[in-house]
């Protein structure tokens, strides 16, 4: 046996397999598989902002009531209003969801 | 005309245009289950391996700094992979030991007329020793890739390709005067790595 035959027989199985698994769709089951961990992370992200901005919404008002009352608030006007602040904090949540929906975070 | 590997990941990095890692993992996929299928001997897990290897490059694509081919990149991670399913195979065999004691001792199904064939040949070899060998040898990396992808340095990788190489001459060596009724060593014992 020549010294070299292991390895020439190691290269000729990868070259053989290599063209038996060329065209076999792995790569197109890949690409399914993360399309829809995609959407499940979608729906999830997408659902649980939802219901969080929501609740927080509706709990935020009652949060930010206090701050018209704080010295100076007057001078913030239309800021200081707890409905407004209470939509900038949504907003808020929303651009963040937004943000990791494409699987940046 | 078709882009290349690098055009391709920033795209993919920009954009994250999953057609774009497709064409990717596309041209990658099949080098990388053979790595994993000849280095875990076990074709199903492989591919379950490479599976997760692929959608791990591409959920961190952004932090491949492109300091080195995409394809080393993309073994790195399939080895980690492998390595950490070797470990929580271990760890499960090491609850099952008595059981598994039995099987562990059953060697590999020979090749047909009896020849050892490659895939027993290379079941003699240690973890590092097997990756060492194809990734330089069968899938024509240099030693520095081989190097990066097992995060091992240069010199160990070396000697990695070398011991293997001569392991697996033994092993082959062996059999075939076995296989002509001559006497033969037995092929030197598994591990190493």
């Amino acid at each position: 046996m020549t010294a070299d035959r292991p390895i020439s027989e190691l290269k000729d199985a990868a070259a053989r397999d290599m063209a038996a698994l060329e065209g076999d769709g792995f790569a197109m089951r890949v690409l399914l598989t993360m399309n829809r961990r995609r959407q499940r992370r979608q729906i999830m992200i997408g659902s649980l902002g939802a219901i969080g901005s929501a609740v927080a919404g509706a709990q935020l008002t009652h949060l930010f009531g206090a701050v018209s009352t704080l010295p100076g608030a007057e001078r913030l006007g239309a800021f200081a209003d707890p409905e407004m602040i209470a939509s900038c904090a949504v907003a808020g949540a929303v651009a963040i969801v937004a943000w990791a929906m494409p699987g940046r975070a | 005309m078709s882009m290349s590997d690098e055009e391709l990941v920033m795209l993919v990095q920009a954009t994250r245009d999953a057609s774009g890692f497709g064409e990717l993992a596309r041209r990658h996929q099949a080098g990388l289950r053979i790595f994993l299928r000849r280095l875990s001997g076990d074709f199903d897990r492989a591919d379950d391996l490479a599976q997760e290897a692929l959608l791990k490059a591409f959920n961190g694509i952004g932090r491949f700094r492109r300091d080195a081919r995409f394809k080393t990149w993309l073994y790195r991670i399939g080895y980690r992979e492998f390595l950490q399913s070797a470990r929580r195979e271990a760890r499960r065999r090491q609850a099952h030991m008595e059981f598994e004691a039995a099987a562990e001792h059953q060697p590999p199904p020979a090749g047909p007329d009896g020849a050892l064939d490659l895939s027993r040949a290379m079941a003699g070899l240690g973890d590092g020793e097997k990756a060492a060998i194809l990734l330089c040898d069968a899938l024509g990396l240099t030693n520095e890739e081989a190097a990066k992808v097992m995060d091992a340095p240069l010199g160990t990788v070396k000697t990695y390709v070398r011991r293997g190489r001569e392991r697996l001459r033994e092993a082959m060596t062996a059999e075939t005067a076995a296989g002509d009724g001559k006497p033969a060593g037995e092929p030197s014992a598994g591990g190493g790595a």
